[in-house]
């Protein structure tokens, strides 16, 4: 049974299409059949930043109102064998009258994958309503900018009443000089102030923009960003193991991060 | 504030997110906050002796500390 994880951050541009195109390639590198879907209904980006614009055949409200089937509507990644997308309708009116088929299909998805990730568009509208409706759990993205946190808090707040089973945040442009210097919210400035915890940071990446011009995922390439991302992505898939430095010196350290994780370490550093 | 630079931008964000993150859902309107601030005034007045001008009331709902 596969997990279903929306991505939101009521604020508009903090990289919840990109966070979302990274997060799946890597967790297909870690060998799990991933799904992603876009729900931001007219704005669709996450075709074009997974490079698949041209493949369109159907999308996700055609899929909904059985104009096609699963298979036709889903594209196969060409790098990721075990990564998919289902894009968004280029418009949609009454989406909320969609959320049981949604649900139905999601439930199909989970016996399939075993990520279906949800992208969701910005605002808390009809749109955001209908994404986080089939969620298991959620990952707020958000960003050091002021009006960014708030808007995180807010979303928050409205996710409360879905009682998911897990809600973090993520927070993407993060400049590591400038919280040093107190330019800028740290990490955990933002963790108390929302009172969540967060999955972790990702910086501020030319590599990003040249990755999106070529329609691949960043982690598909040398970056720092890549670096980031596929730290967290391991921290989605196997929340229990702390990561662990394989390189780091003290042997007695590393047993005590895998007794903790009551598990075996089948984290590859 | 000690010994940090007066400009310390992070911490004025912070505590402006404080206030706003935990006091959104009790948005209302200007005449029911004045209303409810006058009435609050009005009950500690029968306590303590409140000049007009020497106090200042804030509503703030810990929306976070419900989650926990």
């Amino acid at each position: 049974m596969g997990e279903t994880i929306v991505f939101t951050s009521g604020k508009g541009g903090v990289g919840k299409t990109t966070t979302i195109a990274n997060i799946g390639a890597g967790l297909s590198r870690l060998d799990k059949k991933v799904v992603m879907l876009d729900t931001d209904m007219g704005l669709r980006n996450l075709d074009v930043v997974m490079g698949m614009e041209d493949q369109i055949q159907y999308n996700l409200l055609d899929l909904l109102d059985n104009q096609c089937r699963l298979k036709q509507a889903l594209i196969r990644d060409k790098r990721y064998p075990n990564l998919f997308m289902i894009p968004a309708a280029l418009r949609c009116k009454r989406i909320r009258d969609y959320e049981s088929k949604l649900y139905t299909l999601i439930t199909q998805l989970k016996q399939e994958f075993d990520y279906c990730l949800i992208d969701c568009p910005a605002g808390i509208d009809d749109g955001f309503h209908f994404a986080i409706s089939a969620a298991d759990r959620a990952i707020v993205v958000t960003t050091p900018h002021i009006s960014a946190v708030r808007d995180a808090g807010r979303v928050l707040y409205l996710l409360e009443s879905q009682r998911l089973k897990q809600v973090d945040i993520l927070i993407n442009e993060y400049n590591e000089r400038m919280v040093k210097k107190h330019d800028m919210l740290s990490k955990s400035d933002i963790e108390e102030i929302l009172g969540t915890n967060c999955l972790g940071t990702v910086p501020l990446d030319d590599k990003i923009i040249v990755s999106q011009n070529q329609g691949i995922p960043v982690v598909s390439l040398r970056a720092k960003s890549a670096r980031s991302f596929m730290k967290i992505v391991r921290e989605i898939d196997n929340p229990k193991i702390i990561p662990v430095d394989l390189n780091a010196e003290d042997p007695c350290e590393k047993q005590q991060h895998i007794f903790l994780g009551g598990k075996e370490c089948g984290y590859e550093g | 504030m000690k010994g940090r630079k007066q400009d310390d931008s992070r911490l004025i964000a912070k505590e402006r997110l404080k206030l706003m993150v935990d006091s959104e859902p009790l948005e209302c309107s200007e005449t029911t906050m004045s209303r409810m601030k006058q009435e609050i005034a009005d009950i500690i007045s029968r306590y303590y002796e409140i000049a007009p001008d020497n106090y200042e009331i804030k509503v703030v709902l810990k929306q976070n500390k419900k989650r926990a």
